[in-house]
Formats: C-alpha cells, sequence, structure tokens
C-alpha cells in the first residue's frame, strides 16, 4: 500500500510541515519552522508547568491558538471520512486528549489569575505589550474579577459598615505567590550553577535529565527559558 | 497532580502492538503512526494501543522488561542498593498498571510480572518513606536530588514534602529575620552533603 | 493558599492564631481604660497593672517604636517546656499547650521584647522530629487516631493532604473496583441545601 496514497478523503496535507495554518504561520515567523507534533510538546510542557508553577507564567496565546486550529481542521477532516473508517475513532480520541490539556492549562491559569489578581495587574502595568504576561483577555477577566469582589463586598458588608470602615481597599486583599514553594523539576540541559539563595544558602548544579525538588524562586528563570521542566 | 494524570503522561509511551486491521500511515497531530498491516507488529502510543485494544483491533505485546527474570534482577538491585535503582521507564507503574490490565489476555505469564512490578513497587516505596523521613529529620537545607525516581513515585510525595519543606524554610526564614546571630546548634547542620540524602 | 504563610487577607486561620492571650505589663498610662483590668476598681489603668490581651491588640501596643505594654511569651515558649520538647518532642500532646503552636511562635518575637531568639530554633527542631508523627499515621489507616488528636492544626493540615494524596493514589491502584463518587462541591451544595430545609 502506498502511504503517500491516501485518499480516503483524509486531507493530510494540513498536518504536515507545509500546510501550517495562520495562527502557526504567525508563531512561525520568530521561531524555527514548529510541526504539529512539536507544538503539541511545547504546549504539553507549558501545561505542566503551569500546573506546577506558583506564579502567572508567561502567556502561551499564539502556541494556544495554533492549537485550537489544528483541531479545528482536524475535526473538519474526519468530518469528510466515511463512516466505520478506524481513522473516525483514532482521530476523535486524540482530539479529546489535546482539549483536556488546553482547558486544564487555561482554567489553572484562571485560578491563578483569580489568587492574585490585584498583583498581575499591577505587575503586567509595568510591562511593555509583548512582554505581559497576561493575554488581552485574561486581563479583562482579572478586572471584572476584582470589581465583582468590590461589588459583592460593597453589596454583602460594606454598605452596613459605618463611613470610615467602608472603604475598599484593593491592597489589602492583594496575594502575591509565594515563590520560595518547593517544586519537583528536571533538567532539559546541563545547568552548571543554579544559586539558592536565603538561609540555607548554596549552589547546585544540575545534569541533563537529573531530577530535583528545589525552591522555585532558584528555578524560575529556568523555567520560562525553557531549561527546567516542572514534573 | 493526580494519578490519572501521571497516567496521562504515561500513554504517550510507545508499545508494540500487533493490529488485526491494515491501514497506511495515521498522521496525527501528535506525528504519525502506522502503516498497519494485518499481523506485522507496529509501534504505537500506549493511549492508541489501549483504544485498537478496547475494540478487539489488535494484540497487545508486552514491554521488553516485562519479563520475569528481567524483573526479579531488578528487585535483587533494588534490595542491594541504598539508593534508588535505575527503572527500564519513568512512567514504569503506571505503564504496567496499563498494559498488563488491558493486556492480561496477550502478555503471556502476565500475573508474575505483575507480581513482580508490586514487589518493586513496594521495596521502593518503602525507601521512599524512610528517605523522606531521613530527609526531614536530617536536613540542612531544603534541596534535594530525585534521580532515578519515576514519575508516579514523585506524585506520591507530591501531596506532603513539598508543603512540608515550605513550613520548615518558613521557620528558618522567620529565625533570620528577627536575630542577627544565627544559632550555633543549627548552624553546624548546615551541611550541603544532607541534600543528596534522597538522590 | 500556603499552610503557614502569615498575613493572608482571606485567612480565617490568622485570625484565630491571633486570637491567643499574652500577658502584658502596662508601661504608660492609659487614661480611661481602667475597666481593661477586671481586678482594679479604678477608672485609669497605670504602668505596672497586669493584663492578659490577644495578641492582635498587643501586636498594636509593643511596636519597636512606642512600647505601651510589654508582654510575655506563653508559658509553653518557656525553658521549662522548652525541655520537655528536646527529651521527646512526640510524646508532647503539643496541641494541648497550643493549637497554633508553630505560627503563634513565628509572630511572637517582634511583639515579645525579651528571651525570644530561640523561639524559631525551638520550632523547626519540633517539627522535624514530630514530622515522624505525621509520617506513621499516614501510613497507617487504622490506630492512629491516638496520634492524630495529639497534632497541631497545622500538622493535622499536613496529614490531611497526605492522605488525600494517598487515597488518590489507593483508588488508582485499585483502579476498576472503585466506584464514581460524587465530587466534594456536589457533597457540600447537598449539605448545604439540607440545612436550608
Amino acid at each position: 500500500m502506498d502511504v503517500s496514497n491516501d485518499s480516503n478523503g483524509l486531507d493530510n496535507s494540513a498536518f504536515e510541515n507545509g500546510g501550517l495554518n495562520d495562527a502557526e504561520a504567525e508563531f512561525e515567523s520568530d521561531e524555527e519552522e514548529l510541526t504539529s507534533d512539536k507544538a503539541l510538546q511545547v504546549l504539553e510542557s507549558a501545561w505542566l508547568n503551569e500546573k506546577f508553577a506558583p506564579e502567572l507564567l508567561p502567556h502561551q496565546q499564539l502556541l494556544v491558538e495554533c492549537m485550537v486550529q489544528q483541531i479545528k481542521h482536524m475535526e473538519e477532516n474526519v468530518q469528510r471520512l466515511t463512516k466505520g473508517d478506524i481513522r473516525i475513532n483514532i482521530h476523535t480520541m486524540e482530539i479529546c486528549r489535546i482539549r483536556f490539556i488546553i482547558s486544564s492549562y487555561l482554567r489553572k491559569r484562571l485560578d491563578k489569575i483569580e489568587e492574585f489578581a490585584v498583583h498581575l495587574l499591577k505587575e503586567d502595568a509595568r510591562r511593555s505589550p509583548d512582554e505581559k504576561y497576561m493575554t488581552t483577555a485574561e486581563a479583562q477577566f482579572a478586572r471584572d474579577y476584582l470589581t465583582n469582589i468590590e461589588k459583592l463586598f460593597e453589596t454583602v458588608a460594606l454598605q452596613h459598615m459605618p463611613q470610615r470602615c467602608a472603604n475598599f481597599d484593593l491592597d489589602a486583599i492583594s496575594m502575591e505567590p509565594n515563590l520560595k514553594k518547593h517544586v519537583f523539576a528536571r533538567a532539559n540541559k546541563d545547568i552548571p550553577t543554579i544559586l539558592i539563595s536565603g538561609v540555607h544558602e548554596m549552589e547546585v548544579s544540575f545534569a541533563k535529565g537529573s531530577q530535583h525538588i528545589i525552591q522555585y524562586s532558584a528555578i524560575a528563570h529556568l523555567v520560562k527559558d525553557g531549561s527546567v521542566q516542572l514534573i | 497532580m493526580e494519578p490519572s494524570e501521571v497516567e496521562f503522561l504515561g500513554e504517550k509511551k510507545m508499545v508494540s502492538i500487533v493490529p488485526h486491521f491494515s491501514s497506511g500511515i495515521i498522521h496525527l497531530i501528535s506525528g504519525p503512526v502506522g502503516p498497519f498491516r494485518a499481523n506485522l507488529p507496529v509501534k504505537v502510543p500506549i493511549w492508541l494501543a489501549l483504544n485498537l485494544k478496547q475494540q478487539q483491533k489488535c494484540r497487545i505485546l508486552a514491554q521488553d522488561w516485562m519479563d520475569t527474570e528481567n524483573l526479579n534482577e531488578l528487585i535483587e538491585k533494588e534490595k542491594g542498593e541504598k539508593l534508588f535503582t535505575e527503572m527500564p521507564s519513568d512512567h514504569f507503574m503506571d505503564e504496567a498498571q496499563m498494559l498488563l490490565t488491558a493486556g492480561a489476555d496477550d502478555i503471556p505469564d502476565v500475573d508474575n510480572i505483575r507480581t513482580a512490578v508490586k514487589d518493586i513497587w513496594d521495596l521502593r516505596n518503602a525507601k521512599l518513606r524512610s528517605s523522606v523521613i531521613a530527609f526531614v529529620k536530617n536536613q540542612g537545607s531544603t534541596y534535594a536530588k530525585l534521580d532515578h525516581l519515576t514519575a508516579m513515585e514523585i506524585n506520591s510525595i507530591r501531596s506532603l514534602l513539598p508543603e512540608t519543606l515550605n513550613v520548615m524554610l518558613q521557620i528558618e526564614e522567620s529565625g533570620k529575620s528577627s536575630t542577627s546571630t544565627e544559632s550555633q546548634q543549627f548552624s553546624s547542620t548546615l551541611d550541603t552533603t544532607h541534600s543528596q540524602n534522597q538522590s | 493558599m500556603s499552610l503557614i504563610q502569615p498575613n493572608q487577607y482571606f485567612s480565617i486561620k490568622d485570625i484565630l492564631v491571633t486570637e491567643e492571650r499574652v500577658s502584658s505589663e502596662v508601661r504608660q498610662p492609659m487614661p480611661n481604660l481602667g475597666f481593661l483590668c477586671s481586678s482594679s476598681k479604678k477608672e485609669h489603668l497605670d504602668p505596672g497593672s497586669k493584663l492578659d490581651i490577644p495578641v492582635w491588640l498587643a501586636s498594636s501596643l509593643s511596636s519597636k517604636h512606642k512600647s505601651i505594654v510589654s508582654c510575655e511569651l506563653p508559658r509553653f515558649y518557656k525553658d521549662s517546656y522548652k525541655e520537655i520538647l528536646h527529651a521527646d518532642a512526640c510524646a508532647v500532646e503539643l496541641n494541648k499547650w497550643n493549637q497554633y503552636f508553630y505560627e503563634l511562635g513565628l509572630i511572637l518575637p517582634p511583639i515579645v521584647k525579651d528571651d525570644n531568639q530561640q523561639i524559631p530554633e525551638l520550632l523547626l527542631e519540633v517539627f522535624k522530629s514530630r514530622f515522624r508523627l505525621i509520617m506513621d499515621c499516614e501510613q497507617s489507616v487504622f490506630g492512629a487516631h491516638s496520634i492524630q488528636v495529639q497534632l497541631t492544626a497545622l500538622e493535622k493540615q499536613l496529614l490531611k493532604q497526605g492522605n488525600q494524596g494517598k487515597m488518590l493514589l489507593i483508588n488508582w491502584l485499585n483502579k476498576g473496583v472503585k466506584h464514581i463518587q460524587t465530587s466534594d462541591v456536589v457533597d457540600n451544595l447537598r449539605k448545604r441545601k439540607r440545612m436550608e430545609v
């Protein structure tokens, strides 16, 4: 059977390196060529990092859009397959797996945004548009969340308080992530020196593939640049 | 993280199957699989193998390491070493659990393999427990190397160890900020060799 | 939310911790506050009067710059109790001394002036030696009750987290025999509805 001659109605070109869609093409411009399997790997590692990092990590909007686009294309292609084709089941299952990663990733981010809303908005206000950690939609969510919280406080309690206690102080409820939390990490490459500051100041080194438990603050920059994966 | 999520990650590992059908290469988002020829072994991700098995479209082959002789050697090695030995897969337990359950009627000697896997898991679990206790007790820093621990093992200490270390660090730092002179008693334990406790 | 990190706005535990009373001595005259000291009938509080005040009040009355009162360390951080802890911290029913032994110990040093340099060291030592209790409790599902009742709030919380993780793992290992359970959220909702009825 000629593998390239897959004529059962599934348009393979969309899934090969050449046939990237719009969102991905945009992504490609500043990165080297990104195949769909590579994009999925990056998304998965972003998901795990977000899951375990105490702070909100820089958003991956392009990546998410790219994967959503991929899923859409795939769903359209699956529609065109004839009933009973073994591939329908397989592709659908893969789509479900990727959907799970994307929604778990986005939900984890929303959890953190709710928890640290005041802090995150303040931080992002200082960053240039390209370097913001939250997407436009996430920032809007954070602002709406705070407005709603304020309204809730006002309705439930503050309006019944004496005037001088009735102020809503955003800074008072502001929480910052505890960056000294301990996380599990695996090194993606050799890292000769990592400085752990604080009471037990010490220097450690990570060999490629080695696993560690360490306070997040010592490796935060390495998680963001991809040298270390949280596990 | 839930054990089922660790399993989800483990499902990406490859396994050999013998398909009962033929098909060309299937272009998944995660990369191509196949081509499939009836009765010719082919490697696929575990999630796909389980899916096909469920539809009775394939037979699952055991991983190379799923063999009692090999596993018994691993048991002896694990018993002999103070530190953790390297496992054939970093998703050792979940791979075994999934494949031995789904492929129970395909894999020869499945009961003995299952017992051996469970023995290794129990051995390592006991080791893990005592090294966690020793690490916390002798702790000079809150850093440790965790080489050769598999994904499910790391996840099994996630609910207790990191938070315990957070508490210890918090207590120590409060001591540091309220006093300028460090206690002699505790500075003597400031020894980086303790950090190797868990490796 | 972090287990021990202080000053979290929504933390009810923070409020409970600071309810603990400490004995203090008044340093400066406090006009018209005589009623605070139940044993005296005077109108004003004079320097030298002793009274028990909650930690949240003590912390604002005894700042570094002006100390209106001076506070004493609760007895269970003092030397005689320390010796008991040094001997065998695991044998102590620490929760009876104070439910928030660790949390309170962390916020007291700036409030209590003298002889408090050793508190964090003490807390760490106690925590480290008692960690074994938590591990033991986690290990044995049955018969751990006697240990469990002597854990402080922090230790109990850690144990709870550990147990949750362990149950998930056990359920996963026994997969196939487990039944689908209602999630906590649904459960709580049901309880709430029942209360409303």
